[in-house]
């Protein structure tokens, strides 16, 4: 998988590109807007990063030319500006996602991602498997050491999402963008509830615990730690 | 000019006379003319004109002057030699005026001569010109004086313009133009001059507003943070408890972004800069929205929510009028006692479409009401409530933003009542 990564701040640059590559995501990077537009237009990549201030040219005319060029490729937007014109611009200029900073690495490399997966449209697994926890999209069955869990809509919801996600940080804005598709941060601690009852019931009566808390990141599914 | 027109117009004269005399001779002959002119002089018909008839060898015959050369002895009236018909000749005289005569030979030798002084010319062009200087200069005064007036009156409301700006230029933004006129182009311009200004002060305020609790809301975070930092980095502690302190300034981090998010969302609500992607959506979709996220905390709390809204269409922006709703049953939701109960109902009336949010909670007194909209507000400090404090205030401007408003009643029986006026489609 390869990333086209156009970004000015060396700090942000060098933090993305580094977890990009730690994930196996090969990251060409550069800070020029106008060599990002020759690197857009000249290589193949899977998905593209672009921030929108950028010295030369800006991310959104890197957009416009690419997209003119017949260059589908799905390109995330990272910008400093929160508001909503800026977002619609950003999506109309054919961008494809739009995050905005400060954001969480976990939660930019989910977009990513995400942005992979619609584009190649790999079809998903009706089986998610995690350790010894095991989720069936079909049936909605959720085991654990072959313990059946009775699970609400919500709670299954969220498994289901953290369990495509396995290992990786998800953030609340994740979550509540995923499960009640709210754009805007609603000020509760519905996140939290939801993921106290779900760790009631999938962690709670096992020895091992599946789901830790990164304080101020997010949430993990994983098999390993503990 | 005037001189010269003067002078034309008595020569005219002085040669219709002398015409008319012509003809007076060439008809009736000498003797009638001669009978002529004494009989206009027995009249007094010559009052400045000057006349003198002479025989073909010289001798006077007849001689009227006017009363002013009277005294002057009669060798001065000799006309000049040789003489000339129709032509202009001037005696010049030992005083002040001259004579200008016009002379006609007749065939017997008869020599008529026609003349006027020039004293009286002078006379009136002189009486003319005092009046004339006179009357000008009035003109002139009085134009000047009539034009000051006329452009100090055209004028007065650019410069209370220029005044007001002067004033706005150097911080008083409250000043505004008085408008004078009732109607016309001057008035609408200070009427777009004010409004241009209320959009500034409204500004303006709202940046300060933002500044200020800019400054002091996120200095607090940003100093947690630093003492966090600092006191991390100087002790020598386990990678565990530099983890926790990670996350403390992770949490921080968070804080400081939601709060400038909501400040920014407020600031451009309130200075209409608020991007509104409007769209009829029922009310009641709204509602179960907020309810499908909120209740989870509901039950946490073991308090009922009741929802009687109906179907109502609004015209709004759905994230906006979510996140209004959302922050108004999060609102409720703090205050409300365990066991309590949550009311959502809603009402159409002529203009408005009323969503309304019932607490049981302690209810808000009456002082306060007004405050709780105010940024970072709490109602009771020593509360530890997670709230940044600027819910309300976002609730407010983004329902202002719509066009609306948004009342505090008591409920009936204790709590509150939030009521949320949209515009009707």
């Amino acid at each position: 998988m390869r990333i086209l990564l156009v970004e000015d701040d060396q700090t942000i640059s060098d933090f993305i590109a580094k977890g990009l590559r730690e994930s196996g995501f090969t990251v060409d990077h550069t800070a020029d807007g106008n060599e990002g537009l020759s690197y857009a237009l000249n290589m193949e990549y899977d998905a593209a990063v672009f921030d929108l201030m950028l010295p030369g040219r800006d991310g959104l005319s890197i957009i416009t030319e690419m997209r003119a060029c017949k260059i589908e490729t799905p390109v995330l937007i990272l910008s400093a500006r929160q508001s909503v014109d800026d977002k619609i611009a950003g999506l109309q200029a054919g961008g494809d996602d739009y995050l905005t900073k400060p954001f969480s690495y976990a939660e930019l490399q989910a977009r990513i991602q995400a942005l992979i997966r619609r584009s190649s449209r790999t079809p998903t697994s009706s089986k998610l498997t995690v350790g010894n926890l095991i989720l069936d999209r079909f049936t909605r069955e959720v085991t654990r050491e072959g313990t059946p869990l009775i699970l609400q809509a919500r709670e299954y919801g969220l498994l289901e999402y953290m369990m495509s996600n396995a290992e990786r940080v998800i953030t609340k804005t994740m979550i509540l963008e995923q499960l009640w598709d709210y754009s805007f941060d609603p000020q509760t601690n519905v996140v939290e509830v939801l993921m106290h009852r779900l760790r009631t019931k999938v962690d709670k009566p096992f020895s091992k615990n599946m789901i830790s808390t990164i304080r101020g990141v997010g949430y993990v599914l994983s098999d390993k730690k503990n | 000019m005037l001189d010269t027109y003067l002078t034309s117009m008595e020569h005219e004269r002085v040669e219709e006379r002398i015409e008319s005399y012509k003809a007076i001779y060439q008809s009736k002959g000498f003797n009638t003319l001669l009978q002529k002119i004494r009989n206009q002089h027995q009249i007094n018909k010559f009052s400045n004109i000057y006349i003198h008839i002479t025989d073909k060898k010289g001798k006077t015959i007849w001689l009227t002057v006017p009363e002013e050369l009277n005294e002057l002895p009669s060798n001065y009236f000799t006309p000049p030699e040789p003489t000339q018909n129709n032509r202009w000749y001037r005696i010049d005289l030992p005083i002040e005026n001259d004579l200008d005569i016009l002379i006609q030979k007749f065939p017997d030798g008869t020599t008529l001569q026609v003349g006027r002084t020039t004293e009286r010319q002078e006379f009136i062009v002189e009486g003319l010109r005092d009046v004339f200087i006179i009357t000008f200069s009035g003109i002139i005064v009085l134009g000047f004086i009539g034009g000051v007036m006329f452009s100090r009156h055209v004028l007065r409301p650019v410069r209370q313009l220029t005044a007001t700006v002067t004033k706005v230029s150097s911080g008083e933004i409250q000043s505004r133009v008085r408008v004078l006129e009732d109607s016309g182009e001057l008035k609408e311009l200070a009427e777009l001059f004010n409004q241009m200004l209320e959009r500034i002060e409204i500004l303006i305020t709202a940046m300060r507003d933002a500044l200020g609790n800019v400054s002091h809301d996120l200095k607090t975070p940003l100093a947690r943070m630093k003492a966090r930092i600092e006191q991390t980095l100087i002790s020598d502690t386990s990678p565990e408890t530099q983890r926790e302190a990670l996350m403390d300034c992770a949490e921080e981090v968070d804080r400081i972004d939601k709060l400038i998010n909501m400040l920014m969302d407020i600031a451009e609500a309130e200075t209409g800069q608020m991007h509104l992607s409007t769209e009829i959506i029922s009310c009641s979709e709204i509602i179960d929205d907020v309810i499908d996220l909120y209740e989870m905390i509901a039950e946490e709390k073991n308090i009922s929510i009741i929802n009687f809204s109906k179907p109502l269409k609004i015209n709004t922006d759905r994230q906006r009028t979510l996140q209004v709703i959302a922050n108004l049953t999060d609102n409720a939701l703090k205050y409300t006692p365990e066991g309590g109960t949550i009311t959502y109902r809603t009402e159409i009336s002529e203009k408005y479409i009323k969503i309304s949010i019932e607490d049981t909670g302690p209810g808000i007194p009456k002082g306060e009401r007004k405050r709780i909209f105010e940024k970072l507000y709490r109602l009771d400090k020593s509360r530890s409530t997670k709230g940044l404090g600027l819910g309300l205030s976002l609730v407010r401007a983004v329902v202002e933003a719509h066009k609306g408003r948004i009342l505090i009643h008591d409920a009936p029986e204790g709590g509150t009542i939030f009521e949320v006026f949209l515009p009707r489609v």
